[in-house]
């Protein structure tokens, strides 16, 4: 049962990560020990803390992830929705990481008119892996969060990387705001994207919307929506 | 034979639970894999998975850099901000984004790239009288590059501008009070009157920290 300090810096590493057990398993020894000798902060050596760490420790208990540290989600009138359009969010899952739902938080402006809302989850080569129910009707009350499950869910993510969380709101009148975070989009339209409206227009419903959207063809907004995957 | 990962997880989480060998065994390898399970985030949520593809670092996550109207460039002093680059990295530019406030009758404009002691490891070449239009990236290219980062550690990028407007960077805009404590995140060169990349200071002496902190990428 005695383990070496470099069997242990190893293992402490990975479950300071947060990885299961399968996942853990696919490093091998040596890819484990390059890590921990390139993050030397991670393990309590002197250096800044690890940057891998800051955000996973502030989430919110019931959330798989989040597109940015809720600490910072603190501006209540983001969203640039456009009726009819894809609101899209670039959000970094996991594999192995199985996808309930997708939670917003509205801010202070309620929609006008609203006839229907739904959220949607795609890949990062813009196709479409899952679709919300449909909210009609069903309008956010302000500063609100609401959760859109996935049809037929959880999906269970099969390859780390860049995927892109949607909302799209239709109604015949002023759109709503979210709860979000404001950059600029010189930098948050570099690749990959991180926040922007689709060129689809005119969607009315889940089923309208289009099977994959074509990511080099987003508009970029400034204003990033927190977005919530349980 | 050596142990696998897995192993190693499992009798690590017993020694972390602190259970004895006797406890230990009354575990199966499957309810340690659950109970390690049930303790896994899944996401690696390290905000440099939002970077920009072509970015090797940034001093901060875009996402969060909403600001264009603050921590104003006064005229040949460097600006200096700390940047977390680590060993392996091989630095060709710096990359700053302006603000919404112009320069005028700007006759300099470069960056240079300091050690975690402020002296001087490159500069760029002068961009002279090309201003840089609002909210618009400029490419600073050092001269010499690319420049291999061989520890990891805090470096400072600087940025002098040279004229008589006072223009702002895309910024976060902090609070002097946190941003002074060392390694102090944005302060301006003591050394004024600053010219062209010739007259930058091979050691900077920081002085005046101020709120705003510029967004920076190094590619």
């Amino acid at each position: 049962m005695s383990l070496s300090i470099a069997d242990l810096r190893r293992a402490w590493y990975l479950q300071v990560l947060g990885f299961s057990v399968a996942q853990g398993a696919k490093f091998s020894n040596s890819d484990l020990a390059y890590q921990v000798y390139s993050n030397p902060g991670a393990i309590g050596g002197g250096g800044a803390q690890p940057p891998t760490l800051v955000q996973s420790n502030y989430k919110a208990a019931a959330d798989l992830t989040e597109n940015y540290s809720r600490v910072l989600a603190g501006t209540l009138t983001t969203g640039n929705l456009i009726s009819g359009r894809i609101s899209l969010q670039g959000i970094y899952l996991t594999s192995g990481m199985p996808v309930t739902s997708l939670v917003y938080v509205n801010g202070t402006t309620l929609g006008v008119g609203q006839t229907n809302l739904w959220a949607a989850l795609w890949d990062i080569n813009g196709n479409r892996v899952a679709v919300s129910q449909d909210e009609t009707t069903n309008i956010v009350p302000s500063v609100t969060e609401k959760v859109y499950t996935l049809v037929n869910g959880p999906y269970s993510i099969a390859t780390s990387g860049m995927y892109y969380s949607s909302y799209t709101w239709v109604g015949t009148g002023a759109v709503p705001t979210l709860l979000g975070t404001t950059s600029r989009d010189v930098v948050t339209g570099l690749a990959p994207i991180i926040t922007g409206n689709g060129a689809n227009t005119g969607l009315t419903n889940p089923a309208s919307s289009p099977l994959s959207v074509n990511l080099a063809t987003i508009t970029p907004q400034n204003a990033i929506p927190y977005v919530q995957v349980r | 034979m050596a142990d696998t990962i897995v192993d190693l997880e499992r009798k690590y989480y017993i020694q972390q639970l602190g259970l004895s060998a006797g406890q230990a065994s009354a575990l199966t390898p499957q309810d340690l894999d659950a109970q390690i399970d049930s303790r896994a985030y899944y996401a690696i949520p390290s905000a440099s998975n939002y970077k920009p593809n072509n970015t090797i670092a940034e001093n901060m996550p875009r996402s969060y850099i909403g600001n264009t109207s603050n921590g104003a460039y006064l005229s040949g002093r460097l600006q200096m901000y700390p940047m977390y680059l680590t060993a392996g990295m091989s630095i060709t530019s710096i990359v700053w984004t302006s603000g919404t406030t112009l320069a005028s009758a700007q006759t300099n404009l470069w960056a240079a790239f300091f050690a975690p002691d402020l002296t001087k490891i490159a500069v760029s070449q002068d961009e002279l009288t090309n201003m840089v239009p609002a909210t618009t990236e400029r490419v600073f290219n050092l001269v010499g590059g690319p420049y291999v980062i061989a520890t990891t550690g805090m470096y400072y990028v600087g940025v002098c501008f040279v004229g008589t407007g006072t223009p702002t960077p895309l910024s976060f805009l902090g609070n002097a009070v946190v941003n002074v404590l060392p390694p102090n995140l944005n302060a301006q060169s003591n050394q004024t009157g600053l010219t062209t990349p010739a007259s930058c200071p091979n050691t900077v002496v920081l002085f005046n920290t101020g709120n705003a902190i510029a967004y920076l990428q190094v590619r």
